[in-house]
């Protein structure tokens, strides 16, 4: 029975501290026009005073000095669309702070996925700039290389290999000699 | 019998008057130069004493020059006697003196003593030796002694050559800066003077006409005309290179001449090769190098700094890239790009690091590289209010620090009555725009802050009236709220409070 008084007292307590805040919620927007209506209710038991608001990075503006408990004030504001934060703040310390999310219009999908569109484009040229310059960068020091080596092969200081694709040859011309030799061996011995 | 007596009794006569001359002083009779005797001061003597040749027998040295040989006039020293007299009678001390032919000399005589004097030896007085036309060659030679004496001395002679040959004689040679000359000639054992014939030196002159002393006046150009002829052309004790005038000027050997490296030829270009290390070339360089006045050439090895640059290797060959944007690549092969950065101060391989004739992927730098400074990332739109920065060496966009402001600045660009500004994020890609939000409030009265009529619309701008919003059923403007102010029913219950309220909410208000 204790334990039931117990969990009980726990839970009126928790819902307690729930209904003590202060709620807001977007009451009315139109995207198109931008203009929203936020509600701002205190749910506190006390009366809170010089309440002011802001919305997301902004100044805080007065919402009202005196914010009587259980009353509720509307906030008409224009708001672009998108997730704000909306910050409620007061003499008492009870801030509280909520992401609203003003959708967006058809009108405003369409720009934003155009404008989502174009930065694509703008982020894939800048990236095709990038490689160009790069190979270009590449292409102008190789000339660059190959006139100090033309340099050097003049003054005697560097001598090209042109032994390597001989050897190759005679390696490959070795190992064939070999396989065709094990080959007429084992032909012989059968 | 008788004749014994006679020659007794002149005997006796003859004695007797012999006596009587002398002790009673006979008196010396004149001289009579056609009779045997002399008068000598008083004294008459007979001349029949003497060798018979008058009248200086018995007094020397009062000889006079005379044809005939008188031997009381000879000389007493051998050396001084002339042929004809020369054994004529002894020496004063008695010794023979002999007449020895070998010992012809430029007087052609000698009269020596015997052979027990040893001076002129039997060797000498037999010679053996004959030229090529039969004539005796003295094997022994003869120095003077004093003016007119001989001395016979194997080897020497002072009439220069007895043999017929000119080898003994004299060899006339010009003086100095001169050519020519001539040899004495040996003409009877005796060396003839030859013509002697010199001419200066070409650049040299004779001032005086004496060829002895040689040609003394050297004859001298303005300048070293030329620098490989080996003389000092202008007179200034310097040859060819030593000479300032040359300096620069291809001097012998094919090497220029100099007087400092700055008169040899610029040092060859640096010929590089490979890389020390991201920042340092390694090449050679043929230099020059000024010594005893002449340029030499030498290969040095050289390692060069390409200070704030990097050092991009390659087969044969290696080249500096500037630290910026031009020297982005892939180095590596590695698929990514990298790029040299110089912000340290020397330039180093952002992805890679470059050593010998080629580059390897540096382990602690792996992405791709694009930047090394701000500007590097020009290509991106960083929107409104961003920026881009080239951080660890990528390009990023990002919100600027003033971002506010700038912002600001857009929003009275753009004309906002009402707009506040809440941060600037990233929207689109890499795009940073500026946020607003729309503010009635800020569309009161100038003169009272607190009240107005108008609210902020989509724009920024004021244009909303609050008065007939539909919008707004719950709202009142700043005028109803004075109405309402009035009529003690309706809430608010002050046009103040409706004002700061903001929006008199009859609907779900208080």
């Amino acid at each position: 029975m204790k334990k039931i008084i117990f969990i009980f007292f726990i839970l009126a307590v928790s819902v307690y501290a729930q209904s003590e805040r202060i709620d807001i919620n977007l009451a009315e927007y139109e995207p198109d026009s931008g203009f929203s209506k936020i509600s701002i209710s205190n749910l506190y038991s006390t009366d809170l005073t010089n309440v002011k608001i802001k919305i997301d990075q902004s100044p805080e503006f007065l919402l009202t000095e005196t914010f009587k408990s259980g009353g509720t004030v509307y906030k008409i504001i224009n708001m672009p669309s998108g997730e704000h934060v909306i910050t409620v703040t007061n003499d008492q310390g009870k801030t509280e702070t909520k992401n609203l999310l003003f959708s967006l219009s058809k009108e405003e999908i369409i720009k934003t996925k155009e404008e989502q569109k174009k930065a694509e484009e703008e982020q894939a040229k800048f990236e095709s700039d990038t490689a160009k310059l790069a190979e270009e960068n590449k292409l102008s020091s190789d000339i660059e290389i190959a006139k100090e080596k033309e340099k050097n092969i003049q003054a005697g200081v560097y001598e090209e290999k042109s032994t390597n694709k001989i050897l190759l040859v005679v390696i490959g011309v070795f190992v064939v000699g070999i396989i065709a030799m094990i080959w007429l061996v084992k032909r012989k011995s059968k | 019998m008788l004749n014994i007596r006679l020659l007794k009794t002149l005997l006796i006569i003859l004695i007797f008057l012999f006596s009587v001359n002398i002790v009673f002083g006979v008196e010396p009779a004149p001289c009579d130069p056609n009779k045997d005797g002399v008068k000598v001061g008083d004294w008459c003597y007979n001349c029949g004493d003497s060798d018979g040749v008058c009248p200086n027998d018995f007094v020397a040295d009062t000889c006079t020059p005379q044809t005939t040989i008188d031997p009381d006039c000879v000389s007493g020293i051998c050396s001084q006697r002339i042929q004809s007299e020369c054994t004529l009678v002894k020496d004063t001390q008695g010794n023979n003196c002999e007449w020895i032919p070998d010992c012809g000399g430029v007087l052609d005589r000698f009269c020596s003593y015997d052979t027990q004097t040893q001076s002129c030896p039997e060797t000498a007085r037999n010679p053996k030796q004959t030229d090529q036309s039969g004539n005796i060659i003295p094997s022994y030679r003869c120095v003077v002694q004093g003016s007119t004496t001989y001395q016979a001395v194997p080897g020497f002679c002072n009439t220069n050559c007895l043999l017929p040959s000119s080898q003994y004689c004299q060899q006339k040679t010009c003086g100095p800066n001169m050519v020519g000359g001539c040899q004495n000639q040996c003409v009877s054992y005796q060396c003839q003077e030859c013509d002697l014939s010199c001419s200066c030196v070409q650049g040299w002159a004779n001032a005086n006409g004496d060829p002895v002393d040689g040609c003394e006046k050297k004859i001298c150009d303005n300048s070293e005309t030329s620098c490989i002829d080996g003389k000092d052309n202008d007179c200034d004790n310097k040859i060819d290179c030593a000479d300032t005038e040359c300096a620069g000027i291809q001097g012998p050997n094919n090497k220029v001449c100099c007087q400092s490296k700055n008169n040899c030829p610029a040092d060859g270009s640096v010929s590089y090769s490979s890389c020390s290390n991201d920042n340092t070339l390694q090449g050679t360089q043929q230099t020059y190098s000024c010594t005893s006045n002449e340029c030499i050439a030498s290969n040095q090895n050289i390692q060069g700094s390409c200070n704030t640059g990097c050092c991009l290797p390659g087969q044969g060959g290696s080249v500096c890239k500037n630290p910026d944007k031009s020297s982005m690549m892939d180095i590596d092969t590695d698929a990514k790009n990298e790029i040299c950065s110089g912000v340290s101060g020397s330039g180093n391989w952002i992805g890679a690091n470059c050593q010998g004739q080629s580059c390897v992927t540096d382990p602690a730098q792996t992405e791709s590289y694009n930047c090394v400074a701000d500007n590097d990332c020009a290509g991106l739109n960083p929107g409104q209010c961003g920026e881009v920065k080239c951080i660890n060496n990528q390009c990023i966009t990002q919100a600027k620090a003033d971002a506010q402001s700038v912002c600001q600045g857009i929003a009275a660009a753009n004309g906002y009555q009402c707009g506040v500004y809440t941060g600037c994020t990233q929207t689109q890609g890499t795009q940073w725009q500026c946020g607003f939000y729309g503010e009635s409030t800020l569309c009161g009265n100038p003169n009272n802050p607190n009240s107005y009529d108008l609210g902020c619309d989509g724009n920024f701008k004021c244009t909303i009236n609050l008065c007939n919003q539909g919008q707004n059923p719950c709202g009142l403007c700043y005028s109803q709220c004075l109405i309402a102010a009035n009529d003690p029913n309706r809430a608010p219950y002050s046009a103040q409070e409706c004002v700061k309220n903001g929006l008199w909410a009859q609907c779900g208000g208080f």
